[in-house]
């Protein structure tokens, strides 16, 4: 019939339409005065004291000897590891020609009258996370190897361009006591000055590259191959063996820091702890932080280049008090960690830093102000500090805090 | 291949559809009620209680639904636009506008099922201003921004009965139901801070109908509209976050992660808004039939919205409909359902509106003028129709210069048939 023809082909025209074409949605114009409100909270009333710990810098990318800006490192430990190499001693088709222990720096200005000398022990003597100079008030190494003053070798790139050098020395005298695979034999070098002038170096660490120029004993050695035919090859050969820990010893015993000051520094062991009120009732119910700075002018004078501070809130059962003019062996604080842990690089003139995250938190009742402790990063020159300008009246330290609230 | 009818039904059915949506009325109050979108459904036109489908039957007016010869299944689509005068916004959106069963019972009574839009929530909202905050030295730009999406709808129940030849009662209980997801937000430094909330709603409304024939050609339609129970918001606030990946939803995109970590915070306890919207109301209209063919009606339409909650709730625009009255004028030619001649099973309707809404915050009146153009044609020998309906109008608001045009297209399918009538065994 022709009308339900009609509808039939239309009908269906007209749904394909409807369906298939989609909505618009623009919005409208208008004053609109939601409930969210925009606020500001600054705290100015900040406590901040300075404590000292005994440094323990194993995460540096150097080992440091000498002394420099009042600090000294009297020695540094290299421990080499357990190795499949060392049996090659025993082994009657190897013949070890040499051994060698190698640590490299890149200072092209370094006088070449100043190189320390290099001492073994079988022994284990540090503990690479917790030795400082308060265990080796004692220490001697009259009964260590003394290896005395290596061979230098200054490495240039093709352009003749100096590009790094090698510290060399012989130990091919250890080669026994390397090769005892028993679970007490350390492989323990320490490096020191022999005379005590103000001779400073700054070598590579084990943290400072993957293997390339890591402290290193080498073998040289040659290898006897007899094949069924009872014909004979020699191979000559090398092979590493990689420090497994190394520690710089740093001695801030005599250095001329003013101990009132407040501030950070790797090398002095000097912290911070900062204290402010600040709670889950400081701002609105359900308030979101939007920005919140901690602001410490500093005086960066001594400052010779980048300077990075980390923050870190401190957790409840850490809290103990201590006496701020003593040198503790650890920290007595013990920092959240992740993710509340930053790490920025202070400017000239301030050490600003967002703290929004953990005063968030502090909002939301998911943690607790125990307060913060303020370090030097591991990664900074130990010899630099960083002291906190805390009497500058139209300057003081504070948290500056922009949030928004529900104001409904 | 499209003959010449196809492609223009087809680019007319383009342009219908493309460009529909909000308007203005979706930032008053719990948003845009669907009364006072155009046409309720595709059948009835522009009438809300006087007949337009046929010489005595209106869908939405239960007190006439025992007249109907078959039980009918009815479905409208609606698609809506909105349209500023200087063309700053156009919207649109589409939906089911009515579906509704009605089961007449030996001309005497009857019962109905219904479920339609009630509540379009549906609005995004942007500051025209941008505010300065002074914070340490720093000057900070802000602007706020509110979306909100979502509705209610009615579930309705209806019976009719039949007194005598003159007067017939209906009622209609509506039960209110549905949910809104709405987010309101201040922009400033990069990324938007943003509160979201959800709404539940629930309530029930009841219609109270009645029809008397004055004379042989002459009804008075009239209904009474009460609260039973108002409409109840629960609602849920959830932690305010800072926007940081841009998607207006608190997650952790890596690598952007909003602010707090969606982890950290807790959901604020459901409370309780009661009273959000208690209409009560009345409609009276009258029909008077000319010939056999053609109804001529007026209708007047009062409703006042009672709630006492709505004006301590957030509303985008500030402002809430405390009042609407309308007048409808309509002209119906109806179908002839026993003729062979295929023009007299085509019906036509047409009518205007006028309305006007009183604000709720300083007594203002929005002015609405509307008119409706209808046809259906019935087909089957039970009386079956499609229905299209066209409905143009424009608002005028106050305090401001330009008009909001209204456009409205809506197409029905009315299935009829016979329903508990046991069959004769062959």
């Amino acid at each position: 019939m022709k009308p339900h023809y009609l509808f039939h082909s239309k009908l269906i025209l007209f749904l394909i339409a409807i369906f298939v074409i989609s909505c618009t949605e623009q919005p409208i114009e208008s004053e609109l005065d939601v409930n969210l409100k925009i606020d500001t909270l600054s705290i100015s009333q900040l406590s901040l004291s300075s404590y000292t710990v005994a440094p323990n810098l194993a995460t540096n990318n150097r080992l440091y000897l000498g002394k420099k800006n009042g600090i000294e490192v009297p020695l540094s430990f290299i421990k080499i590891g357990s190795s499949g190499y060392w049996s090659y001693y025993y082994d009657s088709t190897i013949t070890i020609d040499s051994i060698q222990f190698k640590l490299y720096f890149d200072d092209s200005s370094h006088s070449s009258e100043s190189y320390p000398s290099l001492y073994f022990s079988p022994d284990s003597h540090f503990n690479e996370n917790s030795s400082t100079y308060l265990d080796f008030d004692e220490f001697s190494t009259v009964d260590w190897y003394n290896l005395g003053e290596p061979n230098i070798i200054n490495n240039t790139d093709t352009n003749n361009a100096y590009t790094y050098s090698e510290l060399i020395w012989g130990i091919d005298t250890l080669a026994q006591v390397l090769a005892d695979t028993a679970p007490s034999v350390a492989r323990t070098f320490v490096i020191k000055f022999d005379n005590n002038n103000s001779n400073f170096i700054e070598l590579f660490s084990e943290e400072a590259s993957i293997e390339e120029k890591d402290p290193k004993v080498i073998l040289f050695y040659r290898k006897t191959n007899i094949f069924t035919d009872d014909s004979v090859s020699i191979d000559t050969l090398s092979n590493s063996i990689y420090s497994s820990a190394d520690l710089s010893i740093f001695d801030p015993r005599n250095s001329e820091h003013i101990s009132d000051e407040i501030g950070v520094s790797n090398g002095l062991g000097t912290r911070s702890l900062l204290n402010f009120s600040f709670s889950i009732d400081s701002m609105q119910q359900g308030s979101i932080i939007r920005k919140a700075d901690l602001i410490i002018p500093i005086d960066s004078s001594t400052i010779t280049g980048s300077f990075n501070i980390i923050i870190d809130p401190i957790v409840s059962d850490s809290l103990t008090i201590i006496d701020s003019t003593g040198i503790l062996a650890e920290d007595p604080y013990i920092g959240i960690g992740y993710p509340y842990r930053l790490s920025n690089e202070s400017d000239s003139l301030h050490y600003i830093v967002s703290i929004k995250n953990i005063l968030q938190n502090i909002i939301l009742g998911n943690s607790y102000n125990y307060g913060f402790k303020i370090v030097s990063d591991e990664k900074n020159d130990p010899f630099d500090s960083i002291w906190f300008l805390l009497n500058d009246s139209s300057n003081q330290p504070r948290v500056q805090i922009t949030y928004v609230y529900n104001d409904e | 291949m499209f003959t010449m009818t196809n492609r223009i039904l087809f680019l007319l059915l383009i342009i219908i559809s493309y460009s529909f949506g909000q308007g203005n009325m979706n930032g008053l109050g719990l948003g845009n009620y669907y009364g006072n979108q155009g046409t309720n459904n595709a059948n009835d036109g522009i009438n809300t209680i006087t007949p337009s489908a046929s010489h005595h039957f209106n869908f939405s007016n239960p007190s006439t639904w025992h007249n109907l010869d078959y039980t009918y299944l009815s479905l409208s689509y609606s698609v809506d636009q909105n349209t500023l005068e200087d063309h700053s916004i156009i919207n649109g959106y589409s939906g089911l506008s009515k579906a509704i069963w009605i089961v007449p019972i030996k001309t005497k009574y009857s019962f109905g099922l219904s479920i339609a839009p009630y509540i379009n929530q549906k609005v995004i909202v942007n500051d025209i201003t941008t505010d300065t905050f002074y914070a340490f030295d720093d000057t900070l730009e802000f602007s706020n921004y509110f979306k909100r999406s979502g509705g209610v709808m009615a579930l309705s129940l209806g019976t009719s009965y039949r007194f005598n030849q003159k007067i017939s009662l209906g009622i209609t209980t509506n039960v209110l139901f549905g949910s809104s997801r709405q987010s309101e937000s201040i922009s400033f430094g990069g990324s938007d801070i943003i509160q979201t909330s959800r709404s539940r709603y629930n309530g029930l409304i009841s219609d109270l109908f009645l029809s008397i024939l004055l004379k042989n050609d002459l009804t008075i339609y009239s209904s009474l509209k009460n609260t039973i129970k108002p409409l109840e918001s629960v609602q849920q606030d959830r932690y305010l976050f800072d926007d940081v990946n841009a998607n207006g939803y608190h997650d952790w995109i890596s690598p952007y992660f909003d602010f707090p970590f969606p982890d950290s915070v807790d959901v604020s306890p459901e409370k309780r808004i009661p009273d959000l919207h208690n209409p009560s109301g009345y409609q009276v209209g009258l029909n008077k039939i000319i010939g056999k063919k053609t109804g001529l009606a007026i209708e007047w339409i009062s409703q006042t919205d009672n709630s006492k909650q709505l004006k301590n709730i957030f509303l985008p625009t500030n402002t809430w409909i405390h009042k609407t009255n309308s007048i409808n004028l309509s002209c119906s030619r109806f179908p002839n359902n026993a003729s062979l001649n295929l023009f007299d099973k085509i019906s036509l309707r047409t009518g205007l509106r006028y309305s006007y809404h009183i604000l709720g915050d300083d007594n203002q009146t929005i002015r609405e003028y509307g008119c409706s153009l209808g046809s259906g044609f019935k087909f089957k020998s039970v009386g079956n129709q499609l229905d299209f309906n066209y409905y143009f109008g424009y608002r005028k608001y106050p305090n401001e210069e330009v008009r909001e045009f209204m456009q409205q297209f809506q197409v029905g399918v009315s299935l009829a048939d016979v329903w508990f009538v046991k069959r004769r065994q062959k």
